[in-house]
């Protein structure tokens, strides 16, 4: 709990009434409309992870004191998309950006051999096979987070 | 009886109105008459026959936004990728009022309903339209 109220303090809200980062730590965007923690460190930047890989680095992530993370949605990713921009594509909140191919949790409804990504040079969305290397950003549901501080 | 039918048959969030769905969720309304299935245009007659088009007697129709029209796909199905609720299913390619950031002028985003994706592709191809309108909050 007290981790949980220092990660918490670590948020100041710097840009749109959306999205806040952390400005003493760069590691965590918090996205208020859809009540979730978005990742936001160099692996977000580096990572190149086939889909079984890149759902384990999220679920043993440890970040800011805060577990419990998961890949996206593909719904919660597309939040993150700014079609007025392209190479990158993705809202300027975010300091951790490469122009690839983001992983989401959402299976292909035709095969399961394959699942969803979102483009982040232009926005474009595909689904991918998921022995391929994508990026990866996970995130975190506030409310686990919220639901114990607020006692 | 018949239309008691129907409308269980109809998804918790899409209301029945006649040639529209209401979308309770996300507060927008979808055309769904056989237009949808049938209009082939480019994107910038999309644009001019959603501004011009009288459907269930409201006239402030548009063409909807990349964005907008995730809302009314659904990922765990295919052929079409569409929430259930809605009559005219046809799986073809739909404009969005998004244009392409990096080409504006010649490109804009489609999304492609049999499986979900989107891309940006030229303007001057004819895809389906399904034009939406704001639920007017009183």
């Amino acid at each position: 709990m007290h981790k949980t109220i220092v990660a918490l303090s670590a948020l100041l809200l710097i840009q749109s009434n959306t999205f806040a980062s952390g400005s003493g730590k760069q590691n965590v965007v918090l996205d208020k409309k859809n009540a979730i923690y978005w990742q936001d460190t160099r692996f977000t930047e580096k990572s190149s992870e086939d889909w079984d890989d890149a759902r384990a680095y999220c679920e043993a992530l440890e970040l800011d004191g805060m577990k419990q993370w998961r890949l996206p949605t593909f719904k919660e990713l597309l939040t993150i998309v700014d079609y007025t921009r392209v190479e990158p594509a993705i809202h300027p909140v975010f300091a951790y950006v490469n122009q690839g191919t983001y992983w989401t949790s959402i299976d292909f409804s035709a095969t399961l051999s394959r699942a969803w990504t979102i483009d982040f040079r232009t926005g474009k969305t595909y689904y991918s096979y998921k022995t391929t290397n994508h990026s990866v950003r996970c995130v975190k549901d506030l409310k686990s987070t919220t639901v114990k501080d607020s006692k | 009886m018949k239309q008691i039918a129907a409308t269980f048959l109809l998804s918790a969030t899409l209301l029945m109105a006649n040639s529209s769905k209401v979308d309770e969720k996300s507060g927008l309304i979808w055309q769904d008459n056989q237009d949808v299935g049938e209009v082939m245009l480019t994107h910038s007659e999309a644009k001019a026959y959603c501004a011009s088009l009288d459907v269930d007697a409201y006239e402030d129709w548009r063409l909807p936004t990349l964005k907008e029209f995730y809302t009314i796909v659904d990922l765990t199905q295919n052929r079409p990728a569409l929430k259930n609720g809605f009559d005219i299913r046809d799986d073809g390619r739909y404009w969005t009022a998004t244009v392409f950031a990096k080409n504006p002028k010649k490109e804009a985003w489609y999304i492609a309903m049999s499986y979900g994706e989107a891309e940006a592709y030229n303007k001057s191809r004819v895809y389906h339209v399904r034009c939406v309108r704001n639920n007017i909050v009183k």
